[in-house]
């Protein structure tokens, strides 16, 4: 007998297995690459397909679930409490992330009696605000979601963001293209690595004839 | 947490071959230690099974055996 078996740590891994075929870096990936993409892009209804993407994304990624990771690794249906608490947890974090960055962006522009603290998060160090954001939301995600390697993206999220902070030719003013380049850059990593985790995936989990 | 896996799911964390496996199957439906429901998904045949509280309850006592015999 190996060690010490125990059914909650089977049954945790049985949770986190469901996200080595990559897909989940590919979907989240794929999305800040689109954001990244569209903030050099002159189209003027681009707002619109912020609100587009993420539910037309989730539909693609729950098939894309179905057509590659149940023929190939096999189905475990959690618990209705289980599959709550996932769902409930990352709508919060998702929520609250989005509530705080709106909330910033909001604030931080053409309100003149913002705090003096608000103008330096926003104007001056937006881009670390918005690398903080999303490293906090990679790290709540892998609390989430049992995702290791989303820490590593958050790790990536900051750095990235704090060079754009420190290289690019203007990044005290909040813009578009400031934002664009960093997300294209993590969004271009995280589909390479859901892609490198597919193909590792697909070879361990050969279908089934 | 988990309230039951299919049978490639459990092929494929064990390692063992759909005869093997089944076989084991069985004799852990005949104990009543799972439960078996076969369904189609997708219109092909799908076998799950579920770990009854039988079951568990007789996992984590060997598992305790087995610690104490080891200790």
């Amino acid at each position: 007998m190996s060690d010490d078996i125990d059914l909650k740590e089977i049954e945790r891994r049985a949770l986190t297995s469901y996200h080595e075929d990559g897909l989940l870096d590919i979907f989240m990936g794929g999305f800040l690459l689109f954001i990244g993409l569209s903030a050099f892009t002159e189209f003027e209804h681009r707002s619109i397909l912020v609100y587009i993407v993420p539910p037309l994304g989730t539909l693609l990624y729950d098939r894309a679930k179905k057509l590659v990771t149940y023929p190939h690794l096999g189905y475990v249906r959690f618990t209705k409490e289980m599959r709550a608490r996932v769902a409930r947890d990352a709508f919060i974090v998702l929520f609250v992330a989005g509530f705080v960055t709106l909330t910033g962006l909001f604030t931080g522009m053409g309100v003149p009696e913002r705090a003096p603290w608000v103008i330096l998060l926003l104007n001056r160090y937006n881009l670390l605000f918005q690398g903080g954001v999303l490293a906090l939301i990679f790290l709540l995600l892998s609390t989430v979601m049992v995702v290791t390697r989303l820490r590593l993206y958050s790790v990536i999220s900051l750095l990235v963001f704090s060079a754009g902070y420190l290289y690019l030719d203007s990044p005290f003013l909040v813009s578009l293209q400031n934002l664009g380049a960093p997300c294209v850059i993590i969004g271009t990593m995280m589909v390479g690595m859901g892609a490198y985790y597919l193909q590792g995936f697909l070879r361990r989990y050969p279908k089934e004839a | 947490m988990v309230e039951g896996a299919d049978f490639l799911y459990l092929m494929n964390q064990t390692g063992l071959t759909f005869g093997n496996l089944s076989s084991h199957m069985s004799r852990l439906e005949e104990a009543g230690y799972i439960e078996v429901e076969k369904a189609f998904v997708d219109k092909r045949p799908n076998t799950r099974l579920r770990l009854t509280d039988a079951g568990r309850r007789a996992f984590e006592n060997y598992r305790e055996n087995m610690r104490r015999l080891l200790a």
